[in-house]
């Protein structure tokens, strides 16, 4: 699907990603939450229940860094398969709400595909102006994450 | 009976259950709902035990997987648990989930985040036989910053409260009672100093938790010292002792379930370590690594400390240090706290809280950070420029680090917490039969008397995680069925 080409009644997707590691799925599948976390330019991360995790997340709008309040929610898991968070960042009146899914699929014993999508759920008027931004920072991430699935695997 | 006429007050009902946390309360509310009159007898002010502060994550196995959750945690236990009370487990464990939901609550399963390091696994042995049939659930919390343990807590106290059963609290047993034939009929106890008994015409079981906070049994049973517990401090085997003077044969008195942490002079119990990004080390206390950090499963890592050095007394690697950057010290709290009595502390997030406190150590340099501590400075700077150059290299040669968890610790300033080793909680106790049936040294039951919970936990070697209130939820309710249905003596 091409971006911004989403059903009215669907989340939009703002950015995705797809490759293949050298690594078995169980590997992957041990290593992504991690990945994900650790992928983020999140600082004081807080573990709020099995399934939440807050932090400030440090956002780059041109040459200024803004530190942002971020809140992690797992929605689903579905072992070995599939990884879905619901990102909430909120600061003033630009509020972005993501979901953001990595779904796991063997392409042989050794091989592993991944795909990531970010989509946007729910986001404010000022979010929307800065889209671009938005879909970016995303890429960043995704590729950020892709960098460490690499080395871990 | 054989026994004194009791002085002080007596109650009578049928079914006395000494020890109030999850595996009292399951044994309290099943033994009540197959007809038994039943006191709960607890020693401390409030209830609660070890459930209300765990993680609150239960085992409970999907239907037509308990063949492999036995063979696994047949493995676990090293043939020091009968194969016929894990079974006995295992069936019962796979009732939880249907007997939490039947009493109002939601369950679900866990699935763990570990996003934080030294990494927690689920199941906690994925190699060994049968792991897939390890499955948790919890009852989700029902506010944000609702402790786990304490949700599953209210659900179930609130049950107990709900069928009228009669709850003693600071009521400490004493003493079991017997009959001329050597059949438990009830106990003795003190409250508010004065003398109480109590009859149980048909049984009594006792669910005391461990001896996390019995030194002489610490000193005695557990292979390192000192080590802190953080769970209920009413645990202080209180039924090890009773049973053995009815000749209980005890078991599993030497497994025990920890790691270690922060020790303050605030909090009653140490803040367990837990990194948010891998940028970290240990070091002993001659400021060399000792050990492959992230290596160890998480309910052991105590075992980490338990090395000595034949050249000099004590242990090399208590206390130990983290060491770790500025990096991984923005990234979020070195601490979680989410577990344990006393620990009613929110740790920042940024961690400055604690540097401010002098919990946490600072050093601009690797060698003023040393300094701070007391270790050798160009020790410890060799250490990390190895540690480093391992990380550059994307292979630990000294202690075969996983690679995704090497990251140097390259951003100053640099900084250090002292750890000592931490108790969850113990497993020993008196040995029990897959009947809940507490055994004498012959290997026979002790007439109508059970035991469940960490009291002599079927876990005799290893554990994995959620195998406690796994345990206390279903034992509980084995040994409260069997109880109620003992004959009532005359």
């Amino acid at each position: 699907m091409a971006l911004d080409d989403a059903p009215p009644d669907q989340a939009r997707l703002i950015a995705s990603r797809d490759f293949v590691l050298d690594a078995p799925l169980p590997r992957v599948w041990d290593v992504l939450p991690a990945s994900v976390i650790q992928g983020m330019p999140v600082e004081q991360m807080d573990v709020v229940s099995d399934t939440k995790i807050t932090a400030v997340l440090r956002a780059k709008l041109g040459p200024l860094e803004i530190p942002v309040p971020l809140r992690v929610e797992v929605v689903e898991v579905t072992p070995l398969q599939s990884f879905s968070t619901r990102i909430l960042a909120q600061k003033s009146l630009a509020r972005s709400v993501l979901l953001v899914a990595f779904a796991l699929t063997a392409v042989s014993d050794d091989e592993t595909r991944v795909t990531c999508t970010a989509r946007e759920d729910n986001g404010s008027l000022v979010m929307r102006l800065l889209r671009w931004q938005q879909r970016h920072f995303a890429d960043g991430i995704f590729s950020s994450i892709q960098k460490r699935l690499e080395r871990a695997c | 009976m054989s026994e004194a006429i009791p002085q002080g007050e007596t109650l009578d009902c049928d079914v006395l259950v000494i020890g109030y946390g999850g595996a009292g309360a399951a044994a309290a509310i099943t033994a009540h709902d197959a007809g038994a009159d039943v006191i709960l007898m607890e020693k401390m002010p409030q209830a609660g035990g070890n459930t209300r502060v765990s993680m609150c994550s239960w085992f409970s196995p999907a239907a037509g997987t308990e063949e492999q959750a036995i063979a696994h945690i047949e493995a676990l236990c090293l043939g020091r648990t009968d194969r016929a009370v894990i079974a006995a487990y295992v069936e019962a464990a796979a009732g939880n989930k249907a007997w939490i939901e039947s009493l109002g609550a939601t369950s679900k399963v866990t699935h763990l985040l570990n996003v934080r390091y030294p990494q927690v696994t689920h199941p906690s042995w994925p190699n060994f036989p049968g792991a897939a049939a390890m499955v948790n659930h919890t009852v989700p919390p029902e506010h944000d910053g609702e402790r786990t343990g304490e949700r599953l807590w209210r659900l179930l106290d609130g049950q107990v409260n709900r069928r009228g059963i009669r709850t003693l609290l600071g009521t400490a047993a004493t003493d079991l009672l017997t009959d001329d034939a050597g059949d438990v009929t009830g106990a003795r106890a003190e409250r508010d100093g004065q003398p109480l008994t109590v009859r149980a015409k048909r049984g009594v079981i006792l669910t005391t938790g461990g001896f996390e906070f019995n030194e002489q049994m610490k000193d005695e049973y557990l292979p390192i010292t000192p080590f802190r517990g953080i769970g209920s401090p009413g645990n202080t085997g209180d039924g090890i002792v009773m049973a053995q003077k009815l000749g209980a044969q005890l078991w599993h008195m030497d497994v025990v379930v920890g790691g270690f942490g922060i020790v303050t002079e605030e909090a009653a119990a140490p803040f367990g370590i837990s990194y948010a990004a891998p940028g970290f080390i240990y070091v002993n206390t001659a400021g060399k690594r000792f050990t492959n950090e992230t290596g160890w499963e998480i309910h052991f890592a105590w075992q980490a400390l338990s090395t000595i050095d034949p050249r000099a007394p004590g242990f090399p690697t208590i206390p130990i240090y983290g060491i770790c950057d500025h990096e991984t010290l923005r990234k979020g709290a070195i601490s979680l706290t989410g577990a344990g009595y006393g620990l009613t502390y929110k740790w920042s997030a940024d961690n400055s809280a604690e540097i401010a406190r002098g919990w946490i150590k600072q050093g601009r340099t690797i060698g003023e950070l040393a300094g701070q501590i007391g270790l050798p400075a160009a020790t410890l700077e060799k250490t990390l420029t190895r540690y480093n150059g391992f990380c550059d290299a994307g292979a630990d040669n000294d202690f075969h680090r996983r690679k995704d968890t090497l990251q140097a610790l390259a951003a100053p300033p640099y900084y250090a917490v002292e750890l000592w080793p931490r108790i969850v909680n113990t497993m020993g106790g008196p040995r029990r039969d897959a009947n809940a049936r507490v055994l004498n040294k012959a290997g026979q039951p002790i007439p109508r008397l059970y035991s469940a919970g960490e009291l002599g936990s079927l876990w005799g070697h290893l554990y994995c995680g959620g195998g406690n209130v796994g345990e206390a939820l279903a034992v509980g309710r084995i040994a409260g069925a069997n109880a109620a249905a003992e004959p009532p003596w005359r």
